[in-house]
Formats: C-alpha cells, structure tokens, sequence
C-alpha cells in the first residue's frame, strides 16, 4: 500500500523533472530567438505555447496514471 | 454600488481588486469550516466514515461532483433523473430519491429497489450547473455584444465601453491568431463560431471556478472529454482526401512500413484529442487541490499544533494562496487559450489539401541524379 | 454522506454517461444559439467595420495617388505653357528678324535701282550731253574753219575731214 503511494510520488517527481527541462528548454529557445529577431516574437510566441502544450500533455497523462496509482492505492 | 467604488478615483482599481480577494477569501474559509463541520456531522451519524476523513477538510468533496450546489448561503440540492430499463424517474433531490422507496443505497451507490442498477444517471449535478452557468455567462455577453454590433455600435464606429472592447479584443485574437494561423485563411470563416465559441465557455467555466464556493466544471474529465469530443468529430468531419490519405496510405514508403505506420496514426487520432482533454481537465484540477491543500494547512496545523500556530501561519498560507489566484486567472485564460488553439491546430492539419515536402524531395533527387547521369 | 453517494459513481477519473449526454446537449443549444442570434451581428459587424477602414483608406490613398496625379497635371500644364510661350516668343521674334531683313534687303534692292537708274539717266544725260557738245564742237569748229579757210576749202570736204579728227579725239 505504502509502496504504491511511493510509487505515485517518486512518479509525479520524475514527470515534473522531464516536463520542467523539457519547458524550460523551449523556453531558453524562444527567449534567445527572440532576443535575436524581436521581430517575429509573436510567431515564436505562438509556436512556443504550442510546444509547452504538447510537453504539458505528455507529463499530464504521467501525473494522471501517478493520481490513478495514489487512488488505487490509498483512496 | 459596485458601478459607484469603481468610478470613484479615491479607489485604486489594486485596492478594490484587494478588498475583493479578502471578501473572497473570506467566504472561501466559511466555506471550508462549513465542510469540515459537515464531515464532522457525518462521523457523528456514521463511525466507520470517521476513521476514513481524519483530514479536517476534504480535499476531493471540494473537486468532485456532486449533487448539490455550495452557495454562500447554504447548499442548494438538485435534482436527480435516472433512466433504469426504458424507465425514467425524476425527484427533487437525493434524498426524496431514496425516501420514495424506488431506490436504495448500498455503499454509496443508488440501485433501484429491486436492485438493478442505474442505467443512465442523468441528474443534475453541481458541475452541469456551473457548465450551465459558463454556458449562459457566454450567450449572454455575446448576445448583449450582438445587440451593440446590430445597433451599430462597433459596426460603424469604433466599441465603446471596457466590456465591449475586451470582448472584441479576445474575438480579434481568436479569429487573426488562433484560427488564421493554423486554419487556411480561405476556411478559416467556417470554424470561426465555433472555435470562437468554446474559447468563451471554456473561459467562463474555468473563471466560475475561481469564486470560493463554486466547483470547477473543467476539472471534471466528463466535460473536458466532451469538449474534445466535438474538437474530434469536427476534425474528422473536415479532414479532406490528403489527411484520410496520410492516415491509411501513407504516400513514400514501402508497403512494409505502412503497416506499422497506419496503426500509428490511427492511434495518433485518438490521442489527440484525449492529450486535449486531459491537459484543459489536469489543468484546472492541480489548480483546485493546490489552492484546497494550501488553505486546508491552516486547519491542519490548528489540528497538529493548536490554534494559535494555526491562525498564525494563516498568514502564509493566505498570501500563497494570494499569488496563487492570480496565477490561476492567468491559467484559467491560458487554458481556454491552449484548448481553442490545439483544436485550431488538429482542424488545420485535418484541412490541409496539398503536401509539399514528398514533392520537394522528389524534385530535390531527381535534381541530384541529373548531373550524375549525365 | 450524500456526497460519497455521489462520488461513488463518479471517481476523479470516470466517465458519466448521464453527465455527458446532458453536456452535449447544452453544448449543441448553446453553439445553435451561438450561431443563430450572437455572433452573426458580431462577426459581420467587425467584417463590415474592418471593410469600411480598409475602403476609406483605400480612398485615402487614391485621393492621395489622384491630388499627386492632379498636381504633376498642373506641372505639365503649367511647363506646356511655358514652351508655347517661349516658342511663340521665339516664332514673333524670327518673323520680325526676317520681316526686317526682307525690308532691309528691299530698300537695299530699291536703293541699288534708284542709284542703277540715276546712273543709266546720267549715262544718257552724259551721251546727250556729248552728242551735243559733239555737235556744238563740230559745229564750232566747222564755224571756225570756215572763217579760216573761207573758199578754200569745200565745205564737204572739210566737214568729212573734221568730223574724222573729231571722232579720233572723242575715242581718245
């Protein structure tokens, strides 16, 4: 029981890990890019989000099997 | 009265955003201490359900449906509509339900009394009300906006008001940004309502969860699910030859990697719109419990330390939370945000007539192999 | 209680048939009232308004493009009159040169035939003058002779002989 509550947290540890890299990686692009061409910040706004988007998608999914495993398990 | 603190200067639009959040605030604390009483009345009634909610609040009764409503003053029940076998029974709340006798309990969930099992629940909850709610906030502002557009207001000159500038700022971002970026322009008219549409009401429905004693009707997968749901039909509904023809018939590979590559995408149709579902849902959920668990602390430090570190810490807790809404309003934009361009996105893709890149690459080789034959 | 009646039948993550039936419907009265009565004015309002920008700009900019057009016309006019002012300056100016010339090269014509025929009159004056003189002179010196010579000579004779030496002097 305990285990799988460790489970579910070491689990929404890891997501937020990859997902945090993965955001702040688009994000140190779109500022650099930014700062290099001010120009078309509005393009690599918009294309920006949208990457953030599909990151936050894959790491919802995980956080939602680790809500699943603390369900299971504790609730 | 409102119109009145709003235009007077003396009043910094700060201030009464300030005077607001405590009011807010306020009522959200009664809120909580009003659950946690009702937790407490029911361990009194039932000893087993003691042992379970130890915790003084009550984190998932905050965010799951339920079938009453939490109003400042006290809870509203709703009305509950089963269909069982072809038959439909209405009553005006749960417990009339099961005082007629048609229905019993058992462990928490209602059979019919000869113990079938309910078919289609179609009662009314808390979160349809709100979904309700976000739906009717919507119609109304657009059909006052409508009313301004067809007196002329706006038509002919420019939009006069905050309210009405916002709504046409928010409809101009839609149409130029969301949808006439990712949708052909030629197109782009078609999807416009509909698009424009669910940004509204998912706004709306993620805004009412802001107010302390109301629920958030995006935090339920039911909603967000549906939502997608339509996202996905009219995805397909539109897809044209070309995007059928990636799907099934994947043009420039070999036969063998069709068949890997067919599944795939046919997976990939389903995920999409489920991504879209479980992102806008996870969203405002994490957001609910954080806001729930930050100012639950206060109960749980006045139950492990006593009153007086409890109220203390208050302070803390508060000005999080604090910072927290802010942040929530801002998500609660984003997501409405991110729900319509996502949707904007996969009916784009769903359009697109013509691929390039397979021509590219064919002019591209048949251009590196002149030279060498000859 | 009644809550965990209610969640009972639907966790954090279950679906709900019921809910989801009654979702969609409101989802299909709300975007049939969307499209029906909101955003048509809404929508056409904002088209018609970006339209009447976008044409009166439109007509801005041709007004701009025709006053330009309307000025570079008068520039033309203006430079076009000036040419036919300088060429008609120059055209007055060639014809009074060659009205000039052609009066100078008149009286200089009548001037050279009034000087022709005063020369040709004083010629003629000049011959009859001397034909005269030549008679006077023969008769004066026949008159003379014949007072020298009375009888002795002929006075045929002698006429010949004098008008001889009289033609020599007069070729001399």
């Amino acid at each position: 029981m305990e285990l799988g509550l460790l489970a579910a947290g070491i689990g929404a540890g890891i997501i937020a890990i990859g997902a945090g890299i993965g955001i702040g990686m688009i994000g140190k692009g779109a500022v650099e890019s930014i700062a290099r061409q001010p120009e078309a910040s509005g393009d690599i706004r918009g294309a920006m989000i949208l990457t953030a988007a599909f990151i936050e998608g894959v790491a919802l999914i995980g956080a939602i099997i680790c809500i699943l495993l603390a369900l299971g398990v504790g609730g | 009265m409102f119109r009145h603190v709003f235009v007077s200067q003396s009043l910094s639009p700060l201030k009464v955003a300030f005077v607001t959040l405590l009011v807010l605030f306020g009522s959200f604390g009664v809120g909580l201490s009003a659950s946690a009483t009702g937790v407490a009345n029911a361990s009194d009634a039932d000893a087993a359900e003691t042992e379970e909610s130890s915790s003084p609040i009550d984190v998932m009764g905050k965010i799951a449906d339920h079938d009453y409503i939490e109003s400042p003053f006290g809870k509203v029940y709703l009305p509950r509509i089963f269909w069982v076998d072809g038959q439909f029974y209405t009553y005006s709340s749960t417990k009339k339900a099961l005082a007629s006798g048609d229905f019993i309990e058992k462990e928490g969930v209602i059979y019919r009394a000869d113990e079938t099992p309910i078919t289609i629940d179609l009662s009314i909850t808390s979160h349809l009300v709100y979904v309700w709610l976000g739906f009717i906030l919507a119609l109304l502002i657009s059909l006052w906006a409508a009313s301004r557009y067809r007196r002329g207001i706006g038509r002919t000159s420019a939009p006069k008001g905050a309210l009405h500038n916002i709504y046409e700022i928010l409809y101009l971002f839609i149409r130029d940004d969301v949808i006439q970026g990712y949708i052909p322009k030629e197109k782009a008219p078609r999807y416009t309502p509909l698009l424009f549409s669910m940004f509204m009401a998912i706004a709306f429905m993620n805004l009412f969860g802001l107010l302390p004693w109301a629920a958030t009707a995006t935090a339920d997968l039911t909603v967000t699910a549906t939502l997608a749901f339509v996202t996905f039909i009219v995805t397909q509904a539109s897809g044209t030859k070309t995007y059928w023809g990636h799907i099934f018939n994947f043009p420039g590979v070999p036969l063998l990697v069709k068949f890997i590559l067919t599944p795939v995408e046919i997976l990939g149709l389903f995920t999409k719109p489920l991504a879209l579902c479980f992102r806008l849902f996870a969203n405002m959920l994490s957001g609910k419990i954080m806001i729930i668990s930050i100012l639950g602390l206060i109960f749980i430090f006045t139950e492990l330390f006593g009153a007086t570190v409890g109220v203390g810490s208050s302070v803390i807790w508060v000005s999080l939370t604090a910072v927290l809404y802010g942040l929530k309003v801002f998500v609660a934009l984003l997501q409405a945000y991110i729900f319509t361009l996502l949707s904007a996105v996969f009916i784009g893709g769903a359009l697109e007539e013509h691929h390039h890149e397979e021509h590219d690459v064919e002019h591209n080789d048949v251009k590196v192999m002149d030279p060498i034959n000859a | 209680m009644m809550m965990s009646l209610f969640l009972a039948g639907s966790s954090l993550l279950s679906f709900n048939t019921g809910f989801a039936i009654w979702i969609l419907i409101s989802l299909i009265v709300f975007l049939g009232i969307m499209y029906k009565f909101a955003l048509p004015p809404i929508i056409k309002g904002i088209e018609e308004r970006e339209q009447s920008i976008q044409s009166s700009l439109d007509a801005a900019e041709k007004a701009l493009r025709e006053a330009e057009k309307i000025s570079k016309d008068n520039e033309e006019v203006v430079r076009e009159a000036e040419r036919t002012a300088q060429s008609i300056r120059k055209e007055a100016t060639k014809e009074v040169e060659e009205f000039r010339a052609e009066r100078m090269e008149k009286a200089k014509e009548e001037a050279e035939k009034l000087i022709e025929d005063a020369k040709k009159s004083i010629d003629q004056e000049k011959q009859k003058a001397l034909q005269e003189l030549r008679k006077e002179v023969t008769d004066l010196t026949i008159e003379a002779t014949t007072r020298l010579l009375q009888k002795n000579v002929d006075s045929e004779t002698n006429r010949k002989l004098i008008d001889e030496t009289i033609n020599d002097l007069s070729k001399n």
